[in-house]
């Protein structure tokens, strides 16, 4: 990823916003404990921690949506109360959410206009006011739109460019992004950061959340460290490295995992485990992607990774291999039987180990207890069941799930918790834990660190190179490129639903980089 | 040092207070039985000719309105509890005139209530299966039809038999038309597509003229004409009296009592209960974790069909003893809203179809006693499935502190039959 400009102009030390001694507390949890943060104009500051650690909470507190127990908000050195988005946006606060608040059946006018409507005579809606203002406001700043396009059939790219152009349009002096880069590529991630400098040099303050380290270290003048609540230091972004910033994110230092490069090379000579060979599968819905003639092997020992942005035939891939979804045109081969057709139940007896993307609608029963999460696929198994299998076995699920918490080291009140209760990173956890437990010869790991804090994503790409030094074949589907990189002995670029090559080590990282965005 | 009794005890009654003003779901039926008894109060007071009039005069003689006001709601709610529990007179003079008729006689209106609330609780039980599974069973009407079809035709036939076998038969019989009345629904949108909603709703229709042709038409038929009724069911083959005739209760009790611990069992503990709640509450991990959907989907169904089936069994064998062409319409409905208000679980649901019971029976009394209109207490049961259904409405009118969950974050209201 390319970095902004090396000149900067000087920013103004004028501080724009302040929060002093922010606490909110959501019953014994303390998200905020007396957080002090200066924003100010024409600088980029970067708050970076965990999840959990209290950067949403915060950002909820600053542009309105959360009102804090205890503290203040300090606009151009007074005092102000939030009572709600609205005030905060009269403020001059706008925030770009993580996950876009637009209608997708709208139009861009539509969706920009929606809370802040320009009337006509006889309070009668004026869209072509506002189509005029977006036209204006997308030339100003460089941020092409068309506003009569449907958001819904937009690239995620335009569509947060809609999000910041709906900002933009109330005038704000501070804007506030909430992992911007999580959806785009790396040309679109590029361009996204140079619009930010341009608004942070035209003199507004601008906050930008993350998880990436190195994106934080390219972009910051400034970056804030959160942990458990608190501050716990600002570190200056010109010296600072990424492991130090990761460990002042974790509280401990950490260690990247990686793939030895001599592990998994003769594994490419074993046969193969998986063989997807020639596959098609047509989207059926309006968002999702199609596989077109896709083929890949994964070996006893080996570790693929898939890699490509978002939307471009992950999922499909994912559901492919794991029997949710049936190929078009093509065969899926597993252990050497043809499986193609066949139904999950299937796919799962053959040893076949999911994590999926959407680890609360897919992975997980989130009103269910963890100890129940646990054998959500193993329900059948004589030992957690009693009476010739209909009653399931609760004393001993628990006591099960009382080991699994202590051997995969999860976080949680107890085995009978619901899962909504664990954290993204420890649900996670029982997620990993409940496939590897179980005797798999195949692993499909989709986005599996995606949402993750730093320490878990730490933790569960060990576990998944333990799966591989173990015998198990491991596939995974990433859009962190770095994650591929670090992981894999093969890398297998995905654009627009095919596989553009299979790549070796050693791995040339810019060649993937394109192929990734279609090059 | 530990603390001292009154010190402990003073933090645990304000805990109780606290949580007395946070939303949870038993709090906020509270304040929706609240509602609908103060709107039932207000309707009260506006209907009955002397308190109306009592009130245009409430600036001239205040006191003269407060108290009319006051004897016509004691009076009317009065006759409500009396009508659903009894009267204190009644129960007074069975405890000095100790004997199994004086019993009898205080005890009848809480046997009403009981027999009331017997097939509402099975049925309630039977819809709740379906609900946590995610299955909209909408035919509960078709289903206690079914049910009570062949549970009547045991009834009134197979006369040779002894009783508990005769009995036996039509409780099983019930359950067998219930369970056909799932089916239907059930294997049309699996192998269709066919909503079971719409297909359950017209199932209900459907089933209503059935019944009315069998009862007009058929050998089913007793007497024909505007108000047909059935053959009346052989005493072998009704569900005996616990407590005789005149308390009233029968051994429908006994089946309610087993057919809700069934549905526990079923639901907690069992893994096919495992299974349903997976795909009703989580259907895209249920797919990853290998469920067959379609089979969990048509299996709830039958099983939801059987227990209100056998609802609609002890009814007829029970309670009625003859195949009328109004039954199981009221029923069907009042089963969903008794599912409803219980929240699918297996005590809610038993306070729900008692607290019914209470409405129907205090309202029949009140209409005789305090001359309030029967309907009123439909009045009173639709306030209070009304805000149960907006429990964010209820929050904000008490005032009550949003609940939070385990995580800390907010808990916000499921969807149906969550």
């Amino acid at each position: 990823m390319s970095t902004a400009t090396a000149e900067r102009a000087e920013p103004n030390q004028h501080p724009l916003v302040g929060l002093r001694g922010i606490c909110k507390r959501y019953g014994a949890v303390r998200a905020n404990d007396d957080i002090s943060v200066e924003f100010r104009t024409g600088e980029i500051h970067v708050i970076v921690g965990e999840n959990g650690a209290g950067k949403s909470t915060l950002m909820g507190v600053l542009s309105g949506g959360v009102i804090p127990d205890d503290g203040a908000i300090l606009i151009d050195g007074s005092e102000v109360r939030l009572r709600g988005a609205r005030d905060a946006t009269g403020y001059g606060i706008g925030m770009v959410h993580q996950h876009f608040q637009l209608v997708s059946v709208f139009t861009v006018a539509e969706n920009i206009a929606l809370g802040f409507e320009r009337r006509k005579r006889m309070r009668l809606l004026d869209l072509d006011a506002t189509r005029r203002e977006v036209r204006k406001v997308s030339k100003e700043f460089g941020l092409a739109l068309d506003p009569d396009a449907v958001v819904g059939s937009l690239p995620v790219g335009l569509q947060q460019r809609v999000e910041i152009v709906k900002i933009l349009m109330r005038d704000p002096r501070i804007l506030i992004f909430d992992e911007p880069t999580a959806v785009l590529t790396a040309e679109e991630s590029d361009s996204l950061l140079a619009i930010l400098r341009q608004l942070s040099d035209n003199g507004r303050a601008i906050v930008f959340i993350t998880h990436k380290l190195r994106e934080a270290l390219a972009l910051g003048d400034r970056i804030t460290v959160l942990r458990g609540g608190k501050v716990v230091g600002s570190p200056d972004p010109a010296t600072t490295t990424i492991e130090s910033l990761g460990s002042m994110m974790v509280g401990r230092s950490l260690h990247a995992v990686e793939r030895a490069p001599g592990e998994g090379k003769d594994a490419t000579e074993h046969e193969a485990v998986l063989s997807v060979r020639d596959v098609s599968y047509a989207s059926r819905t309006l968002t999702g992607a199609s596989v077109r003639s896709t083929s890949f092997e994964v070996a006893r020992g080996e570790v693929l990774g898939i890699v490509g942005v978002d939307g471009n035939g992950q999922d499909e891939i994912t559901g492919l291999v794991t029997g949710m979804l049936a190929p078009d045109k093509g065969s899926i081969w597993l252990h050497g039987v043809d499986m193609t057709g066949r139904d999950v139940p299937d796919f799962l007896r053959a040893g076949t180990g999911v994590v999926p993307a959407d680890r609360q609608h897919q992975g997980l029963a989130m009103g269910m207890s963890l100890a129940r999460n646990l054998v959500l696929d193993r329900r059948s198994e004589p030992q957690f069941v009693r009476f010739g299998g209909l009653i399931l076995d609760d004393r001993a699920i628990a006591a099960y799930a009382v080991g699994v918490i202590e051997r995969f080291d999860i976080h949680a009140g107890g085995p009978l918790v619901p899962m909504s209760s664990l954290s993204g990173g420890n649900q996670q956890k029982v997620v990993i834990a409940r496939e590897l437990e179980r005797d798999i010869s195949l692993l499909v790991a989709s986005q599996p660190t995606r949402g993750l804090d730093v320490g878990s994503i730490e933790y569960v790409h060990s576990r998944m190179l333990e799966a591989a030094r173990n015998g198990c074949a491991v596939l995974f589907v990433t859009s962190e490129l770095d994650e591929a990189l670090a992981l894999s002995d093969r890398i297998a670029p995905l654009y627009e639903g095919r596989i553009l090559s299979i790549e070796e080590r050693p791995f040339d990282r810019a060649r993937i980089g394109v192929m990734m965005g279609g090059g | 040092m530990p603390p001292s009794p009154p010190v402990a005890s003073r933090s645990r009654f304000r805990a109780f207070l606290v949580w007395l003003r946070t939303a949870h779901t038993s709090v906020i039926f509270i304040c929706s039985l609240i509602s609908g008894l103060f709107v039932g109060a207000v309707v009260i007071v506006l209907t009955i000719p002397a308190s109306r009039s009592s009130w245009g005069q409430l600036f001239s003689h205040p006191t003269h309105t407060f108290s009319v006001t006051g004897d016509t709601l004691g009076n009317a709610y009065g006759a409500l509890l009396s009508g659903a529990f009894g009267t204190p007179s009644v129960f007074g003079h069975a405890i000095t005139h100790f004997s199994l008729a004086s019993w009898s006689v205080a005890l009848s209106p809480v046997g009403s209530t009981i027999t009331t609330a017997v097939p509402l609780a099975i049925s309630g039980m039977g819809l709740a299966i379906a609900y946590r599974s995610g299955v909209f069973n909408i035919g509960a009407a078709s289903q206690l039809i079914g049910g009570g079809i062949l549970a009547s035709w045991v009834g009134f036939s197979l006369g040779s038999l002894p009783m508990p076998l005769h009995v036996a038969l039509g409780l099983l019989a019930g359950a067998v038309g219930g369970f056909i009345g799932g089916l239907v629904p059930g294997v049309l949108k699996i192998t269709t597509g066919a909503n079971e909603v719409i297909v359950g709703i017209m199932l209900n229709y459907a089933m209503v003229g059935v019944l009315t042709y069998l009862i007009s038409d058929t050998f089913f038929s007793e007497l024909a004409g505007a108000s047909p009724e059935g053959r009346v069911t052989l005493p072998t083959g009704s569900l005996p009296y616990l407590f005789g005739s005149v308390v009233g209760i029968d051994t429908g009790v006994i089946v309610a009592v087993i057919a809700l611990i069934f549905g526990w069992l079923l639901l907690s503990r069992s893994r096919l209960g495992f299974e349903f709640e997976l795909f009703g509450g989580s259907p895209g991990a249920a797919r990853l974790a290998g469920i067959r959907q379609r089979r969990v989907f048509l299996v709830s169904f039958c099983v939801s069909g059987a227990v209100v089936g056998l609802a609609g069994a002890v009814e007829i064998i029970g309670v009625q003893h003859q195949l009328q062409s109004t039954f199981g319409g009221d029923l069907g409905v009042l089963a969903i809203t008794v599912a409803f208000v219980g929240r699918n679980r297996p005590l809610g649901i038993v306070l729900a179809s008692i607290l019914y019971g209470v409405l129907q029976n205090g309202g029949l009394n009140m209409q005789g006693v305090a001359g309030v209109s029967y309907q009123l207490s439909t009045v009173i049961e639709a306030i209070i499935v009304l805000f149960m259904i907006a429990p964010a409405l209820v929050t904000e009118l008490y005032r009550l502190r949003p609940a939070l969950n385990a995580s800390g974050a907010l808990s916000l209201s499921r969807g149906w039959g969550q």
